[in-house]
């Protein structure tokens, strides 16, 4: 997947997430009815979150090999580099 | 049997331990083994300093009483650690970049260095804070009596009262000694603490495993999770009138919002991070931790209320549960769980809140009130670390009275929610800080009092007056009795639970404020340049600050202030190493923009922005901010997008320059190929008949006494060879007219078949001569078409002629047929000589193309005659074309467009 595209996967996620956990889709799942001994919202629930999990470890690594050329230095920072401005060809 | 002398040794063992673990990190780190800093499971285990007591026992409470509202606690935190790219990478690269010790730091930082933002944050997080290490101390005490049964010989005569062991109080002494001893140990100027983090991280994975244990012990005991959930336990665990109402979104939401705004929590995610790519671990695997931590959650509740009996208090089913199934070495594992995860709180909420006393409260306290003489008395920086000792002395002890004050009542378990809410008045600052170019700090300081006083109002007061001691009357009627000031109803909103009436109000009006307040404020030049570095900050370079900031000092100056604050040897390598950036061989650095702004950041690093401003200024001189400067580093930002869309388009286009260029040079190539063929046919063309002209002219001169009749032939022949030449001369340059388009011609409505007739005629001679016989069909309709009588007759002439020339068939004919057609007229010349073999069609139309001369051998002509039709052709919109070919004979087909 192109970087735009990894990036705005990884906005997107959390309010995927957020709809998922709230009314009304939760509510569509709400039951109490147990499936091998599990009820059935908590099955819905800690199954959602699974799923985010992978997918954010997922996208982790992909935004990883991807780079951010930009990634800071690790504390402490040197004094930062004295970047030349191009004000001569302004 | 457990009694409290072993829980005692056990839980003084393991602080011993935590002690030793914290003393070798805290050596490794400064031997610079930096494994813990370069560790991102660290990072995250240290994260989970989000789990306290609260947590590890009110969970397990909560579930039991509320049902499946406890996960909302983590969900929130799950959402904003996976949305991490975003916010949290943000928050950090700032932290990085401006040396950020604390939220309140970067509160004031944002909004131009104001300290009056500082100390009205850390006040917040003073007053949400306490309370809740109140309630720490709660469970540690709670905890401590339920596993220890109250009984202690050895202890028991500690305490006054003799009823038990003042856990509490003792608690409270290990960890203020534990803090002091780590948090406090030097001043560093990134406030980072390798020794605590590697201590808190440890007692991440003791919490998180004593949980498990027990989760897995309920199961186990139980002989697996389909005899722990009944129809009727699930029915009564689970089925809540409203359960995913509005207390299910806001909890959701405060939870996300005290992940970023809890002092705690920004001190391991943001002020302790080493590396800005542990996020991408910790953005997925601190929600795995808060799911592992919510796993047993319902299990162990089930257990509780299935094997205890009614009214045990659900707050200690971790505890209770194994030891109501006499476990007991479990129990005093989830007890050391327990005590894991409230000192840990305790320990970096200390370490957090100490920071921003002592950065934002007595250090301005210190620079405004110069009669006390600290300022001058030289050692700022013992000055900073007695200040830090002092304020984690006071929190605790603070915490301390608020759990003496209030251990009887229910008050401390509704705290954390109370102090999430009240941490949540920073995030409406917070996010417009970061994204938010125009936000003022009038703004900001307007939204977070209103804020605050609304939730202190409409949430904390109630909860202090749940006991019905104090403001009773208030809550049931309002303030001076009105009911439209009632707390838990203000201006008559009724019908909500407590906390989200109470969050609805408070950061309504906080977020309301913050926007007026910015929108009609005006921001201070210095506002606005910390506000292109925080909304910018994965734009601008570091540094880029000091050509908006103009000022200038004294050299000595700056390395008194900086040898104060940060200690000689630090101040003295900082210079240093400034002096080499800067080309210096003597090893003092001048005093440039770059270089202030630089140390006003490392001594910000250690006594907050605010301060260090102030500390700066008392040295610098001219101060300007350079307003034009701002202005462009705020361009420059855009126009760097704009220029590097401006690239990706002019790319594109120079892509399909290229292409069109590399065609365009083939053609011309293959061009120049035609021109020199041309060139070189022509010569030798020229070359045939002036060499035989020559040859009989050389012959004539020489020979005096040639008989007249030789002479004749000869001179016949020179006066043949120089037609042959003129014609030639003239067909190359008719056709270079015809190619360069200046022949003009006139154009008139005809009869193409009278140009046929004519040209049959003009032919005639020729036919006879040769033996040709000539036939012709005309068609039926008389067609008309726009052209030029001449021309068309000079193609017709020259397909005709060439038909008779070329004829060497024992009975030559040559046919021309006319036809209409419905795309125009057409006439085909048809003979039944050679064909033209297997030259290629466009070659025979081209001028003296390779294999025209193979058509031509040995015979009359130009070999120019059909490229000019062609082009006399191609000029009437019509075209030539040779349809047939064959050894029988070949046909040739002019179709010239009907006029219309």
């Amino acid at each position: 997947m192109p970087r735009q595209k990894l990036r705005d996967a990884a906005f997107i996620l959390p309010f995927f997430g957020l709809i998922l956990i709230m009314p009304p889709f939760v509510d569509i799942f709400f039951s109490t009815r147990l499936l091998g001994g599990i009820p059935g919202i908590l099955l819905y629930i800690f199954g959602v979150w699974t799923m985010l999990i992978v997918l954010g470890a997922i996208l982790s690594r992909r935004l990883i090999t991807d780079g951010d050329a930009a990634e800071t230095p690790p504390r402490p920072m040197q004094p930062p580099p004295q970047q030349e401005r191009p004000d001569a060809d302004r | 049997m457990l009694t409290a002398d072993v829980v005692v040794t056990i839980a003084l063992c393991y602080v011993g331990l935590l002690f030793l673990l914290a003393f070798l990190s805290d050596r490794w780190s400064r031997r610079g083994n930096n494994w813990i800093r370069n560790s991102p499971l660290l990072y995250t285990l240290s994260i989970s300093v989000y789990c306290t007591s609260w947590t590890f026992y009110g969970a397990v409470g909560s579930a039991a009483r509320n049902g499946l509202e406890f996960i909302t606690i983590y969900l929130g935190p799950t959402l904003v650690f996976l949305g991490w790219w975003y916010l949290l990478r943000k928050l950090v690269r700032i932290g990085h970049v401006n040396r950020i010790s604390s939220i309140a730091d970067l509160i004031s930082s944002r909004y131009g260095k104001s300290n009056t933002l500082a100390v009205i944050v850390t006040l917040i997080a003073v007053i949400g804070t306490t309370p809740y290490i109140a309630l720490q101390l709660k469970a540690v005490t709670t905890s401590f009596e339920v596993v220890s049964g109250g009984r202690g010989d050895l202890l028991g005569n500690l305490s006054g009262d003799g009823t038990g062991f003042d856990a509490a109080l003792w608690v409270a002494v290990g960890m203020a000694l534990f803090t002091i001893l780590f948090g406090t140990r030097n001043l560093d100027a990134n406030e980072q603490h390798p020794g605590v983090v590697a201590a808190i991280a440890f007692e991440a994975l003791v919490k998180l495993l004593a949980l498990l244990l027990v989760g897995l012990y309920v199961v186990f005991s139980f002989g697996g999770l389909e005899n722990l959930f009944s129809e009727e336990m699930s029915k009564r665990l689970l089925e809540r009138e409203n359960v995913f109402g509005s207390r299910w979104a806001v909890l959701t939401f405060l939870s996300a919002t005290a992940i970023i705004c809890l002092p705690r929590e920004f001190q391991v995610t943001v002020v302790e991070n080493a590396r800005e790519s542990h996020l991408r671990t910790a953005g997925w695997l601190f929600p795995a931790y808060l799911l592992l931590i919510c796993l047993f959650v319902l299990p162990i509740a089930a257990a509780g209320l299935t094997r205890l009996p009614e009214g045990a208090n659900p707050d200690m089913f971790v505890l209770t549960v194994p030891m109501a199934g006499n476990q007991e070495m479990l129990a005093l594992f989830a007890f050391i769980g327990g005590f894991s995860s409230a000192t840990s709180m305790v320990i970096v909420a200390c370490i957090a809140l100490s920071i921003m006393i002592s950065n934002h409260i007595v250090m301005p306290v210190v620079l405004r009130l110069r009669w006390l003489g600290l300022y001058d008395s030289g050692d700022l920086k013992t000055l900073v670390l007695f200040s830090r000792r002092f304020s984690i002395l006071l929190i605790l002890f603070l915490g301390l009275l608020y759990y003496r004050l209030s251990a009887q009542t229910e008050a401390l378990a509704a705290m954390g929610l109370i102090a999430f809410a009240g941490v949540a008045q920073f995030l409406p600052s917070l996010l417009a800080g970061l994204y938010w170019r125009q936000a003022t700090a009038r703004g900001a300081k307007l939204g977070l009092i209103a804020g605050v006083l609304l939730w202190a109002y409409t949430l904390l007061l109630p909860s202090l007056a749940e006991d019905g001691t104090f403001f009773a009357d208030t809550i049931a009627h309002g303030l001076f009795g009105l009911e439209m000031l009632r707390p838990e109803a203000l201006f008559g909103l009724t019908g909500f639970d407590p906390l989200v009436h109470a969050i609805v109000w408070s950061l309504t009006a906080n977020t309301a404020l913050l926007i007026a307040g910015s929108l009609f404020s005006e921001m201070a030049p210095l506002e606005r340049l910390q506000s292109a570095l925080f909304v910018d900050a994965f734009r601008n370079a570091p540094g880029d600050e000091s050509r908006a900031l103009v000022r200038s000092a004294a050299i000595d100056d700056l390395r008194l202030l900086s040898r104060r604050i940060l200690g000689s040897d630090k101040a003295d390598r900082l210079f240093l190493d400034f002096a080499q950036r800067q080309g210096r061989d003597d090893g003092v650095p001048v005093a440039d923009n770059a270089f202030i702004t630089h140390l006003e950041r490392q001594i910000g690093g250690n006594v907050g922005a605010a301060s260090a401003r102030v500390m700066i200024s008392e040295v610098v001189s001219g101060e300007t901010i350079s307003f034009d400067e701002i202005i462009r580093m705020v361009d420059e930002t855009q126009q760097v997008i704009e220029y590097s869309q401006a690239l990706e388009a002019n790319s594109r286009t120079l892509h399909q320059t290229a292409a069109q260029l590399r065609q365009a040079n083939q053609r011309l190539m293959r061009l120049d190929n035609e021109k020199d063929d041309f060139l070189s046919q022509v010569s030798h063309e020229l070359r045939t008949p002036m060499t035989s002209i020559r040859s009989f002219a050389e012959a004539l001169l020489k020979a005096d006494e040639m008989p007249a009749a030789q002479a004749k032939r000869f001179m016949g022949i020179i006066h043949d060879e120089s037609l042959r030449l003129t014609s030639l001369l003239d067909d190359i340059l008719d056709l270079s007219h015809l190619e360069s388009g200046e022949v003009r011609w006139q154009v008139e409505h005809l009869d193409p078949e009278s140009a046929v007739t004519n040209a049959i005629a003009a032919c005639e001679g020729l036919a006879t001569e040769t033996g040709v016989v000539i036939t012709c069909t005309p068609s039926a309709a008389g067609p008309v078409v726009e052209g030029n009588r001449d021309r068309l007759s000079q193609i017709l002439i020259n397909l005709i002629s060439n038909a008779i020339k070329y004829n060497d068939s024992p009975d030559p004919r040559v046919h021309v047929a006319c036809e209409v057609h419905s795309d125009g007229w057409q006439v085909h010349v048809r003979d039944n000589g050679p064909g033209a073999g297997d030259v290629e069609p466009d070659q025979l139309f081209s001028k003296f193309a390779r294999g025209w001369r193979q058509i031509a051998k040995g015979r009359s002509g130009t070999g120019l005659g059909l490229a000019i039709s062609a082009e006399i052709a191609r000029r009437h919109g019509g075209e030539l074309a040779l349809t047939e070919t064959s050894d029988n004979g070949s046909c040739f087909t002019l179709t010239l467009p009907l006029a219309p």
